[in-house]
C-alpha cells in the first residue's frame, strides 16, 4: 500500500462535482453514480443532524431535507445551476436510502407480491410489508423511467421529496397542468401495474 | 432464481399493459390515493429506519461484545457513544464512533477494509488506539476506540495558561504521532483543537490524537458537499479546500494552524462563513503573532511560516522536520528552517556568558563580533588591521572555552581554530605589565588558547602554549597574594602537558611532570586551601588514565580510589553540584575502564550504571545540553561493550540500542562533530556483535552496514587519521564475517580487501600502536595468510600489557602453534 496511490482516488473537488453533475446531465452513468453516493450521504447527514436538534419525536420533512441540500450546494464552491438536474437526483437518492432499508435485515422474504390496497385494511403495516411495496414501487418506476423519464422524474420529486406540483412546474419550466397531468399518469401506470402483476 | 424471473416478466406484462391503457384514461382530475400523501406517511416504518432511527436504534445496541451506554456526541461525520465490554472480560469504557456512509462504490469499500488493517495496527502512545471495528447490518461502519478523558488541547493551553515550552513540548509529542502515522501511509486530514484531546497520565500532559484515519477513511467526507463546510473549517489546508489530492503536507499545514492558535489564543484563519475562511486560507497570510503576544520569538514564528506556506513543496516536508526544528529552538540552537548565519549562533553564545553582566560597554560586544566575522571571513588582512584591544582580548580569552564548546558542538572547529591561533599570536606579541594579576591573567588566556589547540589536535603548538603559561606562572611564585592561584594553575598546567607529551610518546617526561603536578596539588591540600580538593582531583584524574595505558594498573588503581573518594566527600555537601557531579561521572567511566582491563566485567558495569545514574541526574538539570547528552552515549556504549564481553547478549543490546538512539539525535544536532558520530558507529557495532551471537545474522548484518557506511563516510574525509583507518578495517571486518556466515564468500572478500588495504602502511611502521598490529593480523589470517601475518602476532606477543590470552586464542583459532614454533627457531626477533 503505497501512500502516493492512496490519496489519488479520493479526489474530489469543487470543480470536480461541477464536472460530475455536468456530466451525469449528459447521461454519464458513471458520473450519475457518484453523484448519488454523495448526494445519499448528505441527506443522510443533514437528516441526522436534523434529528438531533428536535426534542421530540417530529417527522422529518423530506422537502426541507432535500432543499437544504441544494442550499448546501449553492452555498459551496461547485458551480453548478441546473437545480431541476439536481432535486431529481436528490429525489433518486431519497429513494435509494428507503431502498436500502427495504432490502436489509432479510426483509423481502415474503414470496407474496403485495399491493397497498390490499394491505390497507389490515392495519398497522409491518415493516416488511413496506419494504416489499417499495421493492416492487422501485422496479416499476425503473422501467417508467426508460419509458418516459420526466414522468418519472415528477412522480419521484412529488412522491419522496414532497415537492408540490407548482414547485415541480416551477423547476421544470412547464405549465401546472402540464405536470400535473405527468403526475396523474405516473399515478395510474403504477397502481394499474400493482393490479395486474 | 425463480421467483424474479416469474415475477419480472409477469411485472414487464403487467407494465406494457398500464402503459396500453393509460392513453385511454383522461386526466383532469385530482385523484385521492395513497401516493398523495408523499411517502413518509405511506411507509413511516422504513422512512423512520431509513432517516430517524439511525439514533435511536444504537443506545443499548451491542456490537459485538460492547454495549453502548450512552451517546456523547455527533458530529457531521458520525455519532460517537461510550460503551462497556459486556464480556465479562474487564470492564473498559471505550468509545464507538459510527460512520454514517454509504458506498456504491466497489472499489472504496475494499480499501476501506485496507485501511481497517492498517489503523489496527498504528500503536503509538499520542495516538488512540483502535481497539476493534466492525460492520452493522444496514451497513454502517463503527469503530471501537479507547476513550479518552481530557480537554481539547486549545482549551487545556488556556486553562492552564502554558508556557511557550509547554506548547512546544506537546506539539513535539504530536509530530512525533502525525510522523509516525505518515511513516505507515495514514494522513489524517483533520487535525484541530477538537480532534487532539490531553490525558493527564501519570501527572503529565499527554496528548493524544483521535480520528487517526477515520477521518481519512471517511470517504463520504471527502466526497460530500458538506465536506467544504464541515466542523471547524480553518484548519484545512489550501491543497484540501481546493479539493485537490493531498498527502501529509496537509497535515503539516494544520499543525501550523494550531500553533498559531495555541501561542496567540486567536485563530489563524478567521471568518464568518466557510467561503471567506477559505479564501483567505487559499490567498492571505497570518498575522504575525507578535502584534498579538508581545516579543514573540522569531524563530517560532518561521517554524509557523513554514508549516503555513500555500505550497506545500515550501513547508516542511515531513513531520520530523518540523519535530526537530521545534527541538532545536527549544535548545537554543538555530533552526534548520532558515539556514541561520553563524554571527547569530556566536551572538547567543556572548549572551549567554556570565561576562556579558558585568560588561556594559556594548562597543566590547561589537568588537568582538567584529573580531568574529571578519576572522570568519578569513580574510588575514583584513582581520591583522583590526586592533583588538585588551579589554576584548579578556572577553574573548574568558568566551574562548564556552564558544569551543559550543561551536564544536555543532561542528564548526575551523572557525575557531583559526581564531584561537590568531589569538596566540597576538599573545606573543603583547608587552603585559610586570603585575602579578594581569601575569594571572596572561597565563590563564595561554592556558585557554592552549586547550582549544590541543582540542584541534595541534600538539605542539599547544605544548607551546602552555610553557608560556607556565613560564609566566613560575615567575609568581614567591609573591604572597597570588600564590595559591597561581600553584593551582601550575598544578593544571604540568597536568595538561603531562598529557601532551605523552600524546608525543614522550612517556618519561610526562611521568615526571605529573608527578610535579602532584606534588602541587598535595601542597594546596596541605595548606587547605578552597580548591585544593579540585585541584587534586584535575591532577590524578588525567594521570590515572596515563598509568592505565601504560598498563600499571596498581598504581592507577590507588588513584581511582582516590579520585573517587574526593568525589564523594566533595558532593556531600552540595549534591546537585554541577562541577563534582561531573568529575564523578569521570571518575566511575575510569574506574569502569580499570575494572575492564583487570576483567573484572560485573564490577565495571557497576561503576558504568553508578555513571549512567550520575549523567542521568545532570540530564535532569540541563536537559538539552548536548555534550551531556554524549556523556550519556558514551556510557550506554561502554556498558554495553561490558556486556558483550559478560556474554549476555540481551543486556548488550538494550544498552547498544540506546546508544543509538541517542547517537542518531546527537547526529541531527550537530552533524558535524565527529565525535558523536564515531561514537554512533561503536553503537551500531555493538549492536551487530549482539545479534551476531544470538544468531539473528539479518539483524546484525544490518548494524554492521550502518556502523562501516558511517566509518567509511568519516575514514573518507580524513585519510590520514589512523585510529579512523582502524576502525574502518575493523567494520569492514565485522561485516565480511557477516557476509561469510550467510555464505556470500566472493563478497565477504571484498570487505576483508578494503580492511587490508586500509591497516597496511599503519600497520607496518615500527611504532605502530598494538592495536592496529592486532587489527592487522586478524584481516591477514582472516584471508588465511597466515604466514604474512605471522610477523605481526610475534610484536603483539612481545608487547607488554597486551593480554596473553587473546594471543593464544587466536594461535589456537588459526592452529598456528607449529609454524610458531618454526619462526621462533629460525629467528628469535619479530620482523
Amino acid at each position: 500500500m503505497n501512500k502516493q496511490s492512496y490519496n489519488n482516488t479520493f479526489h474530489t473537488q469543487a470543480n470536480h462535482l461541477t464536472q460530475l453533475f455536468v456530466l451525469a446531465n449528459q447521461g454519464e452513468k458513471q458520473a450519475t453514480d457518484q453523484l448519488l453516493d454523495i448526494l445519499y450521504a448528505e441527506l443522510k447527514q443533514i437528516a441526522t443532524s436534523r434529528r438531533n436538534s428536535f426534542k421530540d419525536n417530529r417527522t422529518l420533512n423530506t422537502t426541507a431535507l432535500v432543499n437544504e441540500t441544494w442550499l448546501k450546494l449553492k452555498k459551496s464552491e461547485i458551480k453548478y445551476n441546473n437545480k431541476q438536474h439536481f432535486l431529481s437526483l436528490a429525489a433518486i437518492a431519497m429513494r435509494q436510502i428507503l431502498l436500502d432499508a427495504a432490502k436489509s435485515k432479510n426483509r423481502l422474504k415474503t414470496p407474496n407480491f403485495v399491493t397497498m390496497e390490499q394491505t390497507s385494511e389490515i392495519k398497522p403495516q409491518s415493516i416488511e410489508h413496506e419494504a416489499e411495496w417499495l421493492y416492487q414501487l422501485d422496479l416499476i418506476l425503473v422501467k417508467l423511467e426508460k419509458h418516459s423519464p420526466r414522468r418519472a422524474a415528477v412522480f419521484n420529486l412529488k412522491f419522496f421529496c414532497g415537492f408540490t406540483l407548482n414547485e415541480i412546474a416551477e423547476i421544470f419550466n412547464l405549465s401546472l397542468k402540464t405536470i400535473h397531468r405527468e403526475w396523474e399518469s405516473a399515478k395510474y401506470i403504477i397502481k394499474t401495474t400493482f393490479e395486474l402483476s | 432464481m425463480p421467483r424474479t424471473s416469474e415475477k419480472q416478466s409477469k411485472l414487464e406484462q403487467a407494465f406494457q399493459a398500464a402503459l396500453e391503457s393509460e392513453s385511454t384514461v383522461p386526466f383532469d382530475k385530482s385523484s385521492k390515493d395513497e401516493f398523495e400523501q408523499g411517502v413518509a406517511e405511506l411507509l413511516p416504518k422504513l422512512f423512520q429506519e431509513s432517516f430517524e432511527e439511525t439514533v435511536a436504534d444504537l443506545s443499548g445496541l451491542q456490537f459485538n461484545h460492547y454495549q453502548v451506554i450512552e451517546q456523547i456526541g455527533s458530529g457531521g461525520m458520525g455519532h460517537v457513544y461510550t460503551a462497556h465490554r459486556n464480556d465479562g472480560q474487564f470492564d473498559k469504557i471505550v468509545a464507538i464512533k459510527v460512520l454514517l456512509q454509504h458506498c456504491n462504490n466497489p472499489q472504496i469499500k475494499k480499501r476501506f477494509l485496507q485501511e481497517k488493517q492498517i489503523l489496527a495496527q498504528l500503536r503509538h502512545p499520542n495516538i488512540v488506539p483502535l481497539l476493534d471495528a466492525g460492520k452493522s447490518k444496514q451497513g454502517q461502519e463503527w469503530f471501537v476506540l479507547e476513550f479518552i478523558k481530557g480537554d481539547k488541547i486549545d482549551v487545556y493551553c488556556q486553562k492552564n495558561q502554558l508556557t511557550k515550552n509547554d506548547i512546544v513540548d506537546l506539539m513535539i509529542q504530536i509530530c512525533d504521532a502525525v510522523h509516525f502515522a505518515h511513516s505507515q501511509g495514514i494522513i489524517h486530514r483533520d487535525l484541530k483543537p477538537a480532534n487532539i484531546l490531553i490525558e493527564n497520565r501519570d501527572s503529565k500532559a499527554v496528548p493524544i490524537i483521535l480520528d487517526f484515519g477515520i477521518a481519512h477513511l471517511d470517504s463520504a467526507k471527502d466526497m460530500t458537499i458538506q465536506g467544504h463546510l464541515m466542523g471547524t473549517p480553518g484548519f484545512m489546508s489550501p491543497e484540501q479546500v481546493r479539493g485537490e489530492a493531498c498527502d501529509g503536507r496537509a497535515d503539516i499545514f494544520s499543525l501550523g494552524v494550531l500553533m498559531h492558535q495555541l501561542f496567540s489564543g486567536a485563530k489563524a484563519f478567521a471568518g464568518s462563513s466557510a467561503i471567506e475562511i477559505h479564501q483567505k486560507i487559499l490567498h492571505e497570510k497570518t498575522d504575525k503573532i507578535a502584534k498579538l503576544i508581545p516579543a514573540f520569538p522569531q524563530d517560532l514564528q518561521i517554524i509557523i511560516d513554514t508549516c503555513l506556506q500555500k505550497k506545500p513543496e515550501n513547508r516542511y516536508q515531513s513531520a520530523l522536520k518540523l519535530k526537530q526544528d521545534l527541538e532545536n529552538w527549544k535548545n537554543g540552537y538555530p533552526i534548520q528552517a532558515q539556514k541561520e548565519s553563524l554571527l547569530k549562533v556566536l551572538w547567543r553564545a556572548v549572551q549567554r556568558n556570565k561576562w556579558m553582566a558585568v560588561l556594559s560597554a556594548s562597543f566590547v560586544v561589537f568588537g568582538l563580533l567584529f573580531i568574529i566575522k571578519y576572522t570568519y571571513d578569513m580574510n588575514q588582512q583584513r582581520a591583522a588591521a583590526i586592533d583588538a584591544n585588551k579589554e576584548s582580548d579578556d572577553l574573548f580569552n574568558f568566551l574562548l572555552k564556552d564558544l569551543h564548546q559550543e561551536l564544536s558542538d555543532l561542528g564548526r572547529i575551523d572557525l575557531l581554530q583559526t581564531v584561537a591561533k590568531k589569538n596566540l599570536q597576538h599573545l606573543n606579541t603583547y608587552n603585559f605589565a610586570d603585575n602579578s594579576e594581569d601575569k594571572i591573567k596572561y597565563a590563564e588566556s595561554y592556558r585557554n588558547v592552549a586547550s582549544v589547540l590541543a582540542m584541534q589536535q595541534n600538539i605542539q603548538l599547544a605544548i607551546d602554549a602552555y610553557k608560556r603559561a607556565l613560564e609566566l606562572l613560575q615567575k609568581l611564585d614567591d609573591i604572597g597574594s597570588f600564590n595559591d592561584q597561581s600553584i593551582r594553575l601550575q598544578a593544571l598546567t604540568l597536568s595538561d602537558l603531562a598529557g601532551l607529551h605523552a600524546k608525543q610518546g614522550q612517556l618519561q617526561l610526562a611521568n615526571q611532570e605529573h608527578q610535579q603536578a602532584l606534588s602541587y596539588a598535595q601542597k594546596l591540600k596541605v595548606k587547605a586551601v578552597d580548591s585544593s580538593d579540585e585541584t587534586l582531583w584535575d591532577v590524578i584524574h588525567p594521570l590515572s588514565w596515563n598509568l592505565m595505558e601504560q598498563s600499571e594498573y596498581k598504581q592507577a588503581e590507588t588513584l581511582l580510589k582516590q579520585a573517587i573518594k574526593i568525589t564523594r566527600s566533595a558532593l556531600q555537601d552540595n549534591k546537585e553540584n554541577k562541577q563534582w557531579l561531573t568529575k564523578k561521572y569521570k571518575s566511575l567511566i575510569a574506574m569502569g575502564w580499570y575494572y575492564i582491563d583487570m576483567r573484572e566485567i560485573n564490577l565495571a558495569i557497576e561503576q558504568y550504571l553508578r555513571a549512567m545514574d550520575t549523567v542521568k541526574k545532570m540530564l535532569k538539570q540541563a536537559k538539552n545540553s548536548v555534550s551531556l547528552l554524549h556523556s550519556y552515549q558514551k556510557v550506554n556504549n561502554q556498558i554495553s561493550y561490558a556486556y558483550l564481553l559478560n556474554k549476555d547478549y540481551n543486556s548488550t543490546v538494550k544498552y547498544a540500542a540506546k546508544g543509538v538512539e541517542l547517537g542518531e539525535v546527537l547526529h541531527i544536532k550537530a552533524p558535524g562533530n565527529l565525535i558523536y558520530y564515531r561514537a554512533l558507529s561503536f553503537s551500531y557495532t555493538m549492536l551487530g556483535n549482539a545479534y551476531k551471537a544470538q544468531k539473528r545474522p539479518d539483524l546484525a548484518e544490518n548494524a554492521f552496514k550502518k556502523s562501516l557506511d558511517i566509518t567509511q563516510e568519516m575514514a573518507q574525509a580524513s585519510p590520514d587519521n589512523d585510529s579512523l583507518q582502524n576502525d574502518l578495517a575493523i567494520d569492514s571486518m565485522n561485516f565480511a564475517d557477516l557476509l561469510l556466515l550467510k555464505g556470500e564468500k566472493k563478497q565477504a572478500e571484498v570487505y576483508w580487501q578494503v580492511a587490508e588495504t586500509s591497516l597496511q602502511k599503519i600497520a607496518s611502521e615500527p611504532d605502530a600502536s598494538i592495536y592496529y598490529v592486532d587489527s592487522y593480523a586478524q584481516v591477514l589470517l582472516k584471508q588465511g595468510k597466515k604466514i604474512q601475518a605471522l610477523p605481526y602476532l610475534l610484536r603483539m606477543k612481545n608487547t607488554k600489557g597486551w593480554p596473553r590470552d587473546s594471543f593464544e586464542k587466536i594461535v589456537k583459532a588459526y592452529q598456528l602453534e607449529h609454524s610458531f614454533d618454526e619462526i621462533n627457531s629460525t629467528t628469535n626477533e619479530p620482523k
